[in-house]
């Protein structure tokens, strides 16, 4: 078991009520998850992956990490944001240069390394540019690139295509499929957090559905679908309605 | 949590009894108060006054210079000069020229209210510019589809624009003002012929008298007066234009305590209105004939040369005399500035060294911020210059004169360059924090990597304010009378009050305010203005 999250709650005080946002989520992670947390919006599914990479605590549980505390800066788990984040005044290399600083010393690994993820996700020639001058893609492809050149054993992923246009977005899944295919490639299991029913049913192994706030699982599905996974295929829509019914 | 209008009522509570604690212990007894309501009466007065004519005059500018393309080109760049000229340079000139065109006190008053009218409108005219030609797009076609036009438009759709910015500048000018008001008085009591009554001069009186606890209480008169502004007007206003923000959500400021006194708004509104009602109907009439138009182009135009020659007439000319035969003080006058840029790059040294840790510090510590930022925000309110004549008395009798003014001038400086830098980390969004956190990156390389680079844009913009503020903190630093006897530093400062009060010569007071001028226009384009794009074009967060 890679992580295991043990009865976790989180509720926020504010004006003297108390709020819940989420209430006793309990699941594991294996290695070779590829699990989407469903949910509708503001059901805590973005807190819930925080608090699985530890940058937010929760108000009652843990979450273990290869059964120890996790820490925010566990090298080992590698986050990609919705809106990017990327660092404005660094260039797509300076970017990726800097999160590889505080595990490896020698300067011109690292320049290898960012090289190495830069070409993974299609970004030669974008070497020297800054994150403002790329489309938001683009954008995504470096926060891609960041994220594996950690080399992370997980993977977590907050909402990354819903910022991108439809066709984009299509693209990058696919890409983003395959180097998961890729055994060469680094994360041995993926958390990725979506409102998008469709999106889940075509990326995940698995599906944990959330309630509305305060999110408690409602359902934790296998998706049983042969990879690569046809949109247009009945089976696919058949999953796709199962999903819906047990949100409804 | 500690709201913000309970600690500013805690704080009034306490400068009340301190007060009359001293009257109690007998360190002054009643008469010597009796001129207090009197004198803060005419310091508010001026104040009054002055932000009347600047609200007017920045909707105006502000809306020909938004509405008319032409007329841009020539009044962005004098409004970006005015506001980088250190406004106190000209108050010496001002009271020459106010003393030849009106003799006696109401002269020397006009000029009181004609610098603070000038710290307070480039800024105010400036929001007005910016709201008005940053109103969405979309919002204009809306209008133009629903053939919103003439007076509605006005009302419904410019003047509401203009409101938050409008609101959020007077707030910053009118505490500009406090400085220049008190500057004014104080600068004026030293001449001996020009006095006003005001706060200002009772501080600098009392001071010089050795009568320290009235001067606390002197000072306390203006921290009350100023606190209580703030709770009654400010505050209200300030909530009042939030509703007029594209992006309000209906939500009050968190933690906030207000008072709500229609009053003000009221007379805000008013002035708003009446200056719509009187450009509409204006615009209609110009419309409806051409000839009137023509006439009062015409007669702008003349009422526009006559001023500038009156101005060349008064001051140029004489200067263009002496240009040929430069008197002996302009020699130094290159020297004097050197000297005077040392003193306010020592004390901005030492602002930035105070102020970067601490921004980060109290931006960075919820519980540090509630109660420091309060604190700091009352501190800040009081205009550094209030400080002045305690200051002198010490290091006059102990010390050193050019240390007492390193801390002017950081009093001066350091609040503009801490609350921009607090803001600039608050703005780093929490994405940004969260990467950095995730991916291990902290200490050392956090803060080279990610903290100082996402301050830079509010640190050129704080920095940038900062030298502005020293450089009028720096005129009244470096030339002081005292109990009959004057103290100087060499430098610009001094040289332009010499050449003031000393020994009146309008050609050096000219020619020193010329080359200050020159000195910080030419600072601002080759050094704040390249940092300032790069800090646009690099560090900014999209």
């Amino acid at each position: 078991m890679l992580v295991e999250i043990r009865n976790v709650s989180k509720t926020y005080e504010s004006d003297g009520t108390r709020i819940g946002v989420l209430d006793s989520i309990d699941f594991s992670v294996d290695d070779n998850d590829f699990i989407c947390i469903v949910g509708p919006s503001g059901c805590g599914k973005s807190t819930l992956l925080r608090i699985i990479v530890g940058l937010e605590k929760p108000t009652s549980g843990e979450v273990l990490f290869k059964g120890k505390a996790i820490a925010p800066e566990n090298p080992k788990v590698a986050m990609v944001f919705q809106n990017f984040a990327l660092f404005p005044w660094l260039t797509v290399t300076e970017n990726i240069e800097l999160v590889l600083e505080p595990k490896v010393h020698d300067e011109k690994q690292r320049e290898e390394i960012a090289c190495r993820y830069i070409r993974a996700v299609g970004l030669d020639g974008f070497e020297k540019v800054y994150p403002r001058e790329l489309s938001g893609g683009m954008k995504q492809r470096v926060g891609f690139a960041r994220a594996l050149a950690v080399e992370p054993i997980l993977l977590c992923m907050d909402e990354p295509f819903s910022s991108l246009d439809a066709l984009t977005a299509q693209n990058l899944k696919d890409e983003l499929l395959m180097l998961w295919a890729d055994a060469s490639m680094p994360p041995e299991a993926v958390i990725m957090v979506t409102h998008n029913v469709e999106e889940a049913v075509y990326m995940a192994n698995r599906i944990i559905l959330l309630s509305p706030r305060p999110g408690k699982v409602i359902a934790d599905l296998r998706i049983e679908l042969e990879r690569p996974r046809n949109r247009k295929d009945p089976e696919f829509y058949r999953w796709v309605d199962k999903v819906y019914s047990l949100i409804v | 949590m500690m709201k913000r209008g309970h600690f500013i009522l805690v704080i009034i509570f306490l400068l009340i009894s301190i007060s009359l604690i001293f009257y109690f212990l007998g360190f002054i007894n009643l008469s010597e108060l009796e001129p207090i309501p009197y004198y803060a009466a005419s310091s508010l007065l001026r104040m009054g006054i002055a932000y009347f004519f600047a609200l007017c005059f920045a909707l105006s500018y502000g809306y020909v210079a938004a509405t008319n393309k032409g007329a841009r080109k020539l009044m962005l760049p004098l409004l970006d000069i005015l506001q980088s000229v250190p406004i106190l340079g000209f108050f010496p000139a001002a009271v020459l020229f106010f003393a030849n065109l009106i003799s006696g006190r109401p002269g020397v008053e006009a000029a009181a209210i004609f610098l603070i009218f000038t710290s307070m409108a480039w800024n105010m005219a400036f929001g007005v510019f910016q709201s008005l030609t940053t109103i969405p797009g979309e919002l204009i076609q809306a209008a133009d589809s629903f053939g919103i036009r003439g007076w509605q438009r006005l009302e419904k759709l410019t003047l509401p624009a203009c409101v938050p910015k409008l609101v959020y500048n007077s707030i910053v000018s009118w505490s500009s003002g406090w400085f220049f008001l008190v500057a004014s008085e104080i600068i004026s009591a030293g001449s001996g012929t020009y006095r006003l009554p005001g706060i200002g001069s009772f501080l600098i009186d009392t001071t010089y008298s050795g009568k320290i606890a009235l001067m606390l209480i002197g000072l306390s008169t203006l921290i009350v007066i100023i606190l209580l502004l703030e709770l009654f007007i400010w505050r209200p206003m300030q909530s009042w234009a939030d509703r007029y923000n594209y992006e309000y959500s209906g939500e009050k400021r968190p933690g906030e305590f207000i008072f709500n006194t229609g009053l003000f708004r009221r007379s805000f509104r008013y002035i708003f209105e009446l200056f719509s009602k009187v450009t509409v109907s204006l615009y209609i009439l110009l419309d409806r004939y051409k000839t009137i138009k023509k006439i009062l182009r015409l007669s702008g135009l003349l009422i526009l040369f006559s001023v500038i020659a009156y101005v060349v007439y008064t001051l140029v000319i004489p200067v263009a005399g002496i240009m040929l035969n430069l008197p002996d003080d302009a020699y130094s006058i290159p020297l004097a500035i050197a000297y005077s840029f040392l003193r306010l790059s020592a004390a901005y040294v030492i602002c930035v060294l105070w102020t970067v840790p601490a921004a980060v510090y109290i931006a960075k510590n919820q519980k540090a911020s509630s109660y420091l930022i309060p604190l700091m925000e009352v501190a800040a309110s009081v205009p550094a210059i209030a400080f002045f004549p305690a200051m002198v008395v010490i290091f006059v009798q102990y010390g050193n004169l050019n240390i007492a003014a390193v801390i002017l001038i950081l009093l001066g400086m350091q609040w503009y360059l801490l609350f921009n830098l607090i803001a600039g980390v608050r703005s780093i969004p929490k994405d940004i924090d969260n990467a950095a956190m995730s991916f291990g990156i902290k200490g050392k390389l956090y803060w080279r990597k990610v903290l100082l680079p996402a301050m830079f844009p509010s640190f050129v913009t704080g920095s940038i304010t900062a030298w502005g503020g020293g450089w009028n903190t720096l005129i009244v630093a470096e030339y002081i009378v005292f109990r009959g006897q004057e103290y100087h530093l060499f430098g610009i400062g001094y040289l332009l009050d010499k050449a003031t009060f000393k020994t009146p010569d309008s050609s050096m007071v000219l020619l020193s305010i010329l080359s200050m001028a020159l000195i910080i226009i030419f600072v601002n384009r080759l050094i704040w203005q390249p940092l300032y794009r790069r800090a646009l074009a690099k560090y900014k967060f999209d």
